[in-house]
């Protein structure tokens, strides 16, 4: 397996303010990394750092063996709102990312592949529909879409379904498995932020752990539960009880009362 | 369209597209009782015409007017898409026929009003329609003059706008001096303009422009600058060139702050062109009225103001729905 990203030594503050402490992470491809962590955390931030959207201050951030110097269309990123564009319909949403992706291609294959990609997430009646007459759930399905239409080697998502419930929560979760191990989806390395570790367990290959004040790394967690899970299935498993246990553990735990000392790397 | 769509078959039924097309059944609110009122002063104004009122004998244009009207309300009764737009359509014309009848009985009829001042609406539509060539002649250079300053404002201030927006220490640099020079109520220009320039007609380009300039350059500045951050990281996240940000993200977010503006700047371009024509001009609406209140001919005055708001209503209502076509993707 190929060392696909590999964060060293990271550091980020918000005007003086610091917000990321020495954070390690490396991440093989076809890796599904899901940073779970309390509010304020830091995971937003360490997710805009690796969509080179912000810029670490100390550390580094390589993908691919190559250093991270800006946003760049190997990445295809999801945030929570504001991924599309409200003055494009779901379909021109697809296009656009696909014409930025694939200029030489013509139009007219790049409406075909929007149409193809809106309909892997059943969305092909979508097409024509502006987001605002889409609900909540159709519009992160739109996002995650264009994220994959794109083929980048790397999706990087921000709590993409933490503001729907929990019904389409499920369903959703399920569409991005399902996404993630087709074929050409595969190889994909996602790094997807939730503070729901139920979430978490049922999506990852690797749980990281962070903790605040400031944001640094408290546990790394391998799910080695056997895909394809399911949410009935895997909940009367012993090693998802432990797994679970844990991880509300480190959650709970008053992050800054630990101090400096013996954060688990 | 497309032959390679894949059908969602039922495995999702909470997500399935909804029904296109708009399956609009039979309007609901079709009731004749809606048109009664305007109905009934209608016919108020049909006998008061018929009745013989002052020596100028039968109304023609008046009812031909008043009919004419209500053939148009009628149509748009019974094509209205919803119940609220059919009963405007019948209290629009019910006030409209209101209007025409208080203002036949009162000049006509009563002669209560000063008939040099106040023509009845006879007079005033048969005035109206004898007048409409050169009125129209009028609306022609009067719209040169509209359009070129307006056009120009709009050509500069609208990219000046999003670049300096977009820029953000160039938008602190700049800032003082757009408030300072933006407040300024541009029609204490026109005189200093009329004199520095050689013709009127470029004169009255310049205020215009003047005046449609700043309200349109403020408001998209302060659009480009309150476009949301989860926009721009959206864009940026697709590596978009600095052009394409700004022509396919920053533009269209801004939009809506550019319409305001651009719909102020109309205003005050039609308020300082008529101001302009009123000091300087020898053609044009504002100088129409102008040049026929200083001859005392209060008819085509009132003529000439009824041309002009009708002008002006007509222009309100394209822009409201260019703003609404360009901005439909607000919910
Ligand atoms: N643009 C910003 N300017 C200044 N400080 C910021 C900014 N964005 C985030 N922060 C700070 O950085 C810290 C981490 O924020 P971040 O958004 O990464 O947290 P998070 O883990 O994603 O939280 P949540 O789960 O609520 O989304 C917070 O303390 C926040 O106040
Ligand atoms: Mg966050």
């Amino acid at each position: 397996m190929t060392k696909c990203v590999e964060i060293e030594n990271l550091s980020f503050a918000y005007r003086g303010n610091l917000v990321l402490r020495g954070v390690n992470i490396t991440a093989e491809g076809g890796d599904f990394v899901c940073l779970l962590g309390p509010s304020g955390c830091g995971k937003s931030t360490l997710l805009r750092l690796i969509a080179g959207l912000e810029r670490p201050d100390a550390g580094s951030i390589l993908i691919g063996g190559a250093a991270v110097s800006g946003p760049g269309l190997d990445r295809g990123v999801v945030f929570q709102d504001y991924s599309l564009f409200p003055w494009l319909t779901a379909g021109e949403n697809l296009v656009f990312a696909l014409e930025q992706a694939f200029p030489d291609r013509r139009r007219r294959d790049h409406v075909e592949d929007a149409r193809a990609q809106l309909g892997r997430v059943h969305l092909e009646g979508a097409f024509d529909k502006l987001p605002s007459q889409l609900s909540g759930g159709m519009r992160q399905r739109v996002a995650i879409a264009r994220a994959f239409a794109t083929d980048p080697p790397l999706l990087l998502m921000d709590e993409p379904f933490g503001a729907l419930d929990a019904v389409t929560r499920a369903h959703l979760q399920e569409h991005l498995l399902a996404l993630w191990q087709t074929p050409s989806g595969a190889a994909k390395t996602v790094f997807f932020v939730t503070h729901d570790v139920d979430e978490a367990i049922l999506l990852a290959s690797t749980v990281v752990v962070l903790g605040a004040n400031p944001g640094r790394i408290r546990g790394v967690f391998d799910i080695d539960v056997a895909r394809p899970r399911s949410r009935q299935s895997i909940q009367s498993s012993p090693r998802y009880l432990a797994l679970r246990a844990a991880m509300v553990d480190l959650l709970y735990e008053r992050s800054d009362d630990a101090g400096d000392a013996g954060t688990p790397q | 369209m497309s032959s390679t769509q894949i059908r969602a078959g039922g495995a999702h039924p909470g997500t399935r597209p909804a029904a296109l097309g708009p399956g609009r059944g039979a309007p609901a609110g079709l009731h004749w009782s809606q048109t009664l009122p305007a109905g009934a002063i209608l016919a108020g104004l049909l006998l008061a015409s018929a009745w013989p009122g002052s020596e100028e004998g039968f109304p023609l244009y008046l009812v031909l007017f008043a009919v004419g009207v209500g053939v148009v309300a009628l149509a748009r009764w019974r094509l209205a898409g919803s119940d609220v737009a059919r009963q405007s359509v019948c209290d629009v014309a019910a006030i409209l026929y209101a209007i025409l009848l208080a203002w036949q009985l009162a000049t006509a009829h009563f002669a209560a009003l000063d008939p040099m001042l106040f023509p009845p609406p006879e007079l005033t539509l048969r005035l109206f329609v004898k007048e409409l060539p050169d009125l129209l002649y009028c609306l022609r250079s009067s719209l040169i003059l509209l359009v070129s300053g307006f056009g120009a404002a709009l050509a500069l201030s609208l990219p000046l706008g999003l670049y300096v927006g977009w820029h953000t220490r160039l938008h602190h640099a700049v800032s003082p001096f757009t408030k300072i020079l933006g407040t300024i109520p541009p029609v204490v220009f026109i005189p200093y303009i009329v004199h520095v320039l050689p013709s009127f007609k470029s004169a009255s380009i310049v205020v215009i422009f003047i005046g449609a300039f700043w309200p349109i350059f403020i408001n998209t500045v302060a659009g480009v600058f309150n476009v949301p951050k989860g926009l721009i990281d959206s864009g940026r996240v697709l590596n978009l060139s600095t052009r394409k940000m700004l022509l396919r993200v920053v533009l269209p977010a801004a939009l809506p702050s550019i319409c305001t503006g651009a719909s102020l700047a109309l205003g005050f371009s039609f308020l300082l062109l008529t101001a302009a024509e009123v000091i300087g001009a020898n053609s044009g609406i504002g100088w129409y009225v102008h040049y026929f209140s200083d001859f005392a001919d209060y008819h085509r005055v009132v003529v000439g103001i009824i041309f002009i708001g009708i002008v002006v209503v007509a222009i309100t209502l394209a822009t409201e729905r260019l703003e609404r076509h360009l901005l439909r993707w607000r919910s």
